[in-house]
């Protein structure tokens, strides 16, 4: 999986959480939407976690310092990298 | 306190340098029904709001217009970094070049700059979430404009985007109108402000 498709996935994944949280707000006990946003939740780790390891940190956060500090030497979100 | 996504909420990859489209899409950067007014509007309500799921939408919502904030700069950015004398003259766009080159500005299409004039906060959940509502139905009419104006699809993609977003905006803004109602005296919602009157 090359950078743009690996953005791709935690684009999608992280969509998902942020619409269904959106209507989460308003729906708190709608236990469909719970567990979709369970099972989403472990897919959206799954993809950062895979897109951090292989491209560098998505968040300062996600820094790994053995590989110096990638966050200030990625590509910026609107360059069209790939 | 806000973390930084290295990220897009959604993708912009746009080839073809178009500063036509820059000229009239920024006015959704900085414009009067633009992201960041919308993002500003939603946060700073907040503070007015008693009920707790109503402030939970207003942060959730706020924050992910500050994405599109971001989103729609990526646009103008792609659309005007490799432009040329030639094109910013075709595309009439001397005055915005002689003032920012090809960086990005919050400013409407009209040219004015950014105004807090257009984040309305007036302190009373249904005065506010009215507004919200409205502002979501004028970003969504300003985003039917400009895709009636652009024919590139690397710009109607994301464009595109936007615009459901508002309308997911507006029924959660609805939803967030209903509850706060539901907590008011249902002969006369306006007998009192909740959000200064409960205390």
């Amino acid at each position: 999986m090359n950078r743009e498709q690996a953005m791709k996935q935690v684009q999608m994944y992280s969509f998902a959480l942020y619409d269904t949280g959106l209507f989460l707000d308003t729906h708190p006990t709608n236990q469909a939407a719970l567990v979709f946003y369970e099972e989403t939740q472990k897919k959206y780790v799954e993809a950062v976690a895979f897109y951090e390891e292989s491209f560098g940190p998505l968040t300062m956060g996600g820094t790994d310092t053995e590989k110096g500090w990638a966050w200030a030497c990625t590509p910026w979100p609107w360059e069209m990298e790939d | 306190m806000w973390t930084y996504e290295k990220k897009l909420q959604y993708p912009v990859k746009i080839k073809n340098t178009n500063p036509a489209l820059a000229k009239f899409i920024i006015s959704q950067y900085g414009g009067p029904d633009g992201e960041i007014g919308a993002s500003l509007r939603y946060l700073s309500q907040r503070y007015a709001m008693p009920n707790r799921k109503v402030a939970a939408i207003l942060t959730d919502v706020g924050n992910e217009e500050l994405g599109h904030f971001e989103m729609v700069a990526a646009i103008v950015h792609q659309l005007t970094r490799d432009m040329t004398i030639d094109q910013i003259k075709d595309a009439g766009m001397e005055a915005y070049f002689v003032d920012h080159t090809a960086g990005v500005y919050a400013q409407a299409a009209a040219g004015f700059p950014f105004d807090a004039l257009c984040f309305a906060v007036k302190g009373d959940p249904i005065t506010d979430l009215t507004e919200d509502l409205a502002a979501e139905q004028k970003a969504r009419t300003t985003y039917d404009n400009i895709i009636r104006m652009v024919d590139d699809p690397d710009v109607l993609d994301p464009i595109r985007f936007l615009r459901e977003r508002e309308i997911v905006h507006f029924q959660r803004f609805g939803e967030a109108l209903r509850m706060v109602q539901d907590e008011l005296d249902y002969k006369n919602f306006y007998a009192i402000n909740p959000a200064f009157d409960l205390k």
